[in-house]
This record gives structure tokens, sequence and C-alpha cells, in this order.
């Protein structure tokens, strides 16, 4: 498969309703909130931590052994300790190691990583290195394409916190009790918008293919579906509008035009800012608080026709 | 009109955390953008191993508010040395667990800032690997210009750290920039920040010792060492067997085949700020940077 060519720049809209989206360890696991604007906030390692559940729970089969794989390196602690997975093995033939690229022994292990390991190849990370060579040099860290940022609720919320029975005892002493109080926190409603980016730049240094690409956003549209728990209530995608950057001569068979545009498509063909400011979420008329996303507008004024030169709209929540 | 090589990018975000090096466990944030941060957010959107930037002067639009927060990090990095083991198969992976309470996670807070918007000023020159006709410096002048005002760049440039995205855009000149925001900030109600004068203290001006960034660096390609090599091998086809193979193990081990330039080390240099009339003047031969001494190590 190939390398991803093109840049990209999308916006992810999701809801919670009755739930804690990303609990704030500074405040009781109190849902993360800003307190200069009481907007809500989910951090950008939360969004990947989903990302990174989805494939470990539905990897693709990998194509040969020397093509990339879909582990996952950075795993969440809880899981592993309490189910026994299959180990990773790592790749015992030395005939699959040999295809490795690298100048020295330290390039060729980052080079295996990023190919075996979909998170490390998407997300980047840190590489400890003795390597006088690799000190200091770009060696030292993988820049992963893909990029998150904080997510942040359209309007103000209003987090609560819920009394609950519960008729299990954590402690021992408690024994007698048969049941003690607990609290959790909910957003009753609330509508997040993510910005992210996707920089082919780093894709070419990491392996990061089309395919993995389709992988990212598939995960994105479904990684709530399969991490739901009593404290994250209903967590929905409501949007993901990604902005590619085909190039202005997207199809060209002229040599020098397909240089220029594999050019283009790499560095982007408009401001994403002017993309993201394409698409307005707000507030219903006559409306003050969101109870639901119907009280929302979505509005996107991209057609084909005003979308700027070289730019593709993709709906991938429609998908 | 692009005056003494000067170029200017408007940049913002919602987030930034420029972090101070002696608290970088738990990030604390410089109040203002540092040079070495403006410095990646132009080398994201252009960059050529023939010029490079000085950072002349900051201007802050908005200096944003303190915001904090904590979370699960990963504390544990990949030696290089495991990763080969792993990828030789004498060792089993073992994944790095993350989260909060496992073994290679911990909670870590960070004190950054939030609505930020900057008026960057650099000087661009020329590096000494600028050494032909075609690489003068009106050409990566009108580069720079044609990337940043049609939203072009090599990677998404970041506030400090790479969740906290930037958005940028070119400027002809900082100061009719600036009076324009302030006119269009001021019709939003929330005006600008007027800062006359604030001392900041020492602050990181770099990583690396500007100094040595006019010496350039790149690496070259494997047709480039390929034909340097094939060069050394003939250079030594007079000599005797031992002595050839000496010598060769000589050069494989020196890296600097490898690359043309310069591949310096970091060192950090560190300089008196303060923001006058929202003004942080960071040219090196406006500001004196103070160095550590390089006798260290060696």
């Amino acid at each position: 498969m190939s390398i991803l060519t093109n840049r990209h720049d999308f916006l992810l809209l999701f809801e919670v309703t009755n739930g804690n989206p990303n609990g704030d360890p500074d405040a009781g696991n109190m849902p993360r909130i800003d307190p200069n604007t009481n907007r809500g906030i989910v951090t950008d390692v939360c969004l990947k931590r989903k990302i990174r559940n989805f494939v470990e729970l539905f990897p693709p089969a990998r194509e040969s052994d020397t093509a990339n794989d879909f582990k996952i390196l950075i795993k969440q602690g809880a899981v592993i300790e309490t189910e026994q997975k299959p180990a990773i093995t790592a790749a015992k033939d030395k005939d699959n190691i040999t295809h490795l690229i690298g100048s020295s022994e330290a390039e060729k292990a980052k080079n295996w990583l990023c190919r075996e390991f979909f998170d490390v190849r998407t997300f980047g990370g840190v590489l400890s290195t003795g390597d006088d060579i690799m000190k200091g040099s770009a060696f030292g860290q993988v820049r992963g394409p893909v990029q998150f940022s904080f997510g942040q609720s359209v309007d103000r919320i209003t987090p609560l916190e819920i009394s609950i029975t519960r008729c299990a005892v954590t402690a021992e002493k408690d024994k007698g009790k048969e049941r003690t109080m607990g609290n959790k926190h909910i957003v009753p409603y609330a509508l997040y918008v993510a910005k992210g980016y996707v920089s082919p730049s780093f894709a070419e240094r990491t392996g990061f293919t089309q395919a993995d690409l389709d992988l990212f956003f598939q995960a994105l549209s479904r990684m709530f579906e399969h991490d739901r728990s009593a404290a994250r209530g209903e967590m929905i995608v409501r949007g993901i509008y990604d902005f590619e950057h085909v190039g202005t001569h997207a199809g060209a068979t002229d040599e020098e035009q397909k240089k220029q545009n594999l050019r283009e498509s790499k560095l982007g063909c408009a401001h994403a800012h002017t993309l993201f400011e394409g698409i307005r979420v707000r507030l219903k008329d006559g409306k003050e608080f969101p109870e639901s996303f119907v009280d929302y507008e979505v509005v996107n004024q991209w057609t084909d026709a005003t979308l700027p030169k070289g730019v593709r709209l993709h709906l991938r929540h429609e998908a | 009109m692009i005056k003494d090589n000067r170029i200017t990018l408007r940049v913002w975000g919602d987030f930034a955390c420029f972090t101070r090096p002696e608290m970088k466990v738990e990030r604390v944030s410089y109040p203002v953008i540092t040079p070495s941060a403006a410095r990646g957010i132009l080398e994201a959107v252009y960059w050529e191993p023939e010029m490079y930037y000085l950072i002349d002067t900051i201007h802050v639009v908005k200096r944003g508010v303190w915001f904090s927060t904590r979370r699960n990090e990963v504390t544990a990095v990949i030696s290089d040395k495991s990763a080969q083991s792993w990828m030789n198969g004498t060792v089993e992976v073992k994944p790095i667990q993350a989260g909060g309470g496992a073994a290679d996670g911990t909670q870590r807070n960070m004190l950054a800032l939030r609505d930020v918007e900057y008026l960057i000023t650099a000087e661009v020159k020329l590096t000494q690997l600028a050494d032909r006709a075609s690489c003068n410096i009106g050409k990566y002048l009108g580069q720079i210009k044609r990337r940043a005002s049609s939203g072009k760049c090599f990677h998404r440039p970041c506030m400090g750290v790479r969740e906290f995205d930037a958005f940028f855009d070119y400027e002809e000149d900082p100061v009719t920039a600036f009076d324009r925001r302030k006119e269009e900030l001021a019709a939003t109600g929330n005006p600008l920040s007027s800062i006359k004068y604030e001392p900041l203290g020492l602050m990181l001006y770099d990583v690396f010792d500007y100094r040595l960034f006019e010496k350039g660096f790149k690496w070259l390609t494997p047709e480039a060492i390929t034909a340097t090599r094939e060069q050394f091998e003939q250079s030594l086809s007079g000599l005797k067997k031992g002595e050839k193979t000496k010598r060769l193990q000589e050069y494989n081990a020196d890296p600097s085949h490898l690359f043309a330039g310069k591949k310096i080390t970091p060192r950090p240099s560190f300089f008196q700020a303060e923001i006058n009339n929202n003004i942080v003047r960071c040219h090196p031969d406006d500001t004196p940077v103070l160095i550590q001494d390089d006798t260290e190590g060696k």
C-alpha cells in the first residue's frame, strides 16, 4: 500500500449525554472544564487512547510479513493486568527484518517499530538512544503524522455530581453494611469539537499509508461504540469533516504537473483555519442551554464550488 | 515590500505551552512565546538547509490566560537497544503500560496558556551551504511569503507542544498588522491586552547555539553518500590490505560522511526578556544572548 501523500485537516464533533467524557484528576474526577470560560475539555491523550483501543480490538490482517502490522505498543495498563492476552511475538524470521533499510542498527530498529506498531507509526513516540550519531538527531524522536488538539465544548457545560448507592461494597470492613454511597459526575449534555491534522511529511518517515489513514478514520467514527461505560454515559460522534488537500492538478497526466501536484498536496492548498471556519456550529435561535443534538445547527458552508481549489471535503461520519 | 530581509507571520492558537527548562517534569509555560518556539513555527512552514531564521521581534497581541490541566502521561521511553532485541527476536516485546497507576504511566500537571496570538518577525539569513548562485536571499523570502500566505506548511506548526496546534498567516508589516488587530479586537469587545513594560526575567533563547546556524546542516541523499564512499575507496587503492581496512573502519565510524554542514548538539542559551509596549525584542544584535560555556565535556 502506498505512503500517504495528501495533507488532511479534520474536525471531529462528538457529544456526551449524562456522562463524563474525560475526568479531571485535579478535581476529584469531575469532567474537565476550563474555569475561565466554563467550556468543557477533552484531552488529546483521551482521544488517542480510544483510537489505540479500537485498533487493538479490531486489527486488520497483515498483508505480508514485511508489510505494516497493527500491533499497539502503548497499552492501557489496567486492561493488560486483568486479561491474559497472547504475548506479542517479534519477527523471529530473520528474512523479515533484512528488508528494513537504515544506515545504522538504531535507524533499522526505529523503522521496525514503525512497521510493527500502528500507534508508533501514527502518533510517534520517544526513543532513548545510546548511539552517538543518533543522539540529538531526528531519529531520537519519532514524530507521527497524526496530531490532535484538545477537544472543547461549543458552549458552557454544567457538570453535576450524582450520588449513587452501591450494592457492592469496596472495603472489607464495610462488609456488614451491604451497600455504601458513592458519587459520580455527569455532564447532562454537551457537544465537543476537536481539531486534527495529518502531515504527510512525517508519514514518509514512519511509513504511514493511505490504508492506515482509512483505518484511523474508521476508528475515529466508531471508537465510542466500543468504549461504553456507565461513567461515560452516551457518547456519539456527530461529525468528522475531513479536508483533504488533493492538489490543484489532481489527476494530471503531464509528468511536470504530476510532480507539482505531489508537492502541493503534501504542503496543502489552503489555510486550515479558513477551512475550519467554514463549518459553523451554533445553538439554534431561542435556545440557551443545549439538551440534545437537535438544539444545534451545524452549517457547512462548503460546496464543491466554494471549496478552495485543490481541497476536497469528506464527511467521514456518513460513511 | 520586504525590508531588511525581515518577514512577519501572525500566529495564533487556543492553547500554548512554552515549557520553562527548569520546570519541565510538571510543565510550566513562560508567559510568552520563546524565540526557539517561534523559530519552530517558521520552520514548520518553510525551511531549507541554505537559510535560517533569527527571531527579531515578537508582538504580543493576545497574551492569554493561565490554564492548568493534569493528564495521564507515559514515563517510559523505548530504548533503541530493546527495540533492536525485539526486532531480532531475542527478547519478547514488552509493551508500554500507560494510564494512571500503571507501571509506565503517571499523572502530570501542566500550567499552560489559553487563547494566544503573536506577530513573529524574523530575519532570514543564508547559511554557508548556500554556495550556488541560485541560492539568493530573495528566492527564499519569496518562497516564505507564498507558503505562509496560501496556508501551505511542511507540517502543522504548534505552540510549544504538538497537541497545541497553531494557525498562521503572512503579514507584510508587523506594525500595521498590530494596529489592525488592535482595532479588530476592540470591536469584538475583547480588547488587546496592553502591556507597557513587564520584565520576564531570564528566558530561554534557544536550545541550540544560534551562532552555529550559519554553518547549515543537511543529511545527504543515499546516492551522494555512496558516491563519496566510492571516491574514498578509490583513494585507498594503493594501500596495503590491513591499512585499507583500518582506514575504511575509521571512515564508517565517522558520521560526518552522512551529512553536509555542521551537526550541532543542543546547548541552551538565555536572554533577559522584557515586554515593552507589547513587543519582545530578541534579535541577538539588540539583546545579548547568554550561552553556556562550550568547554564542558571536551
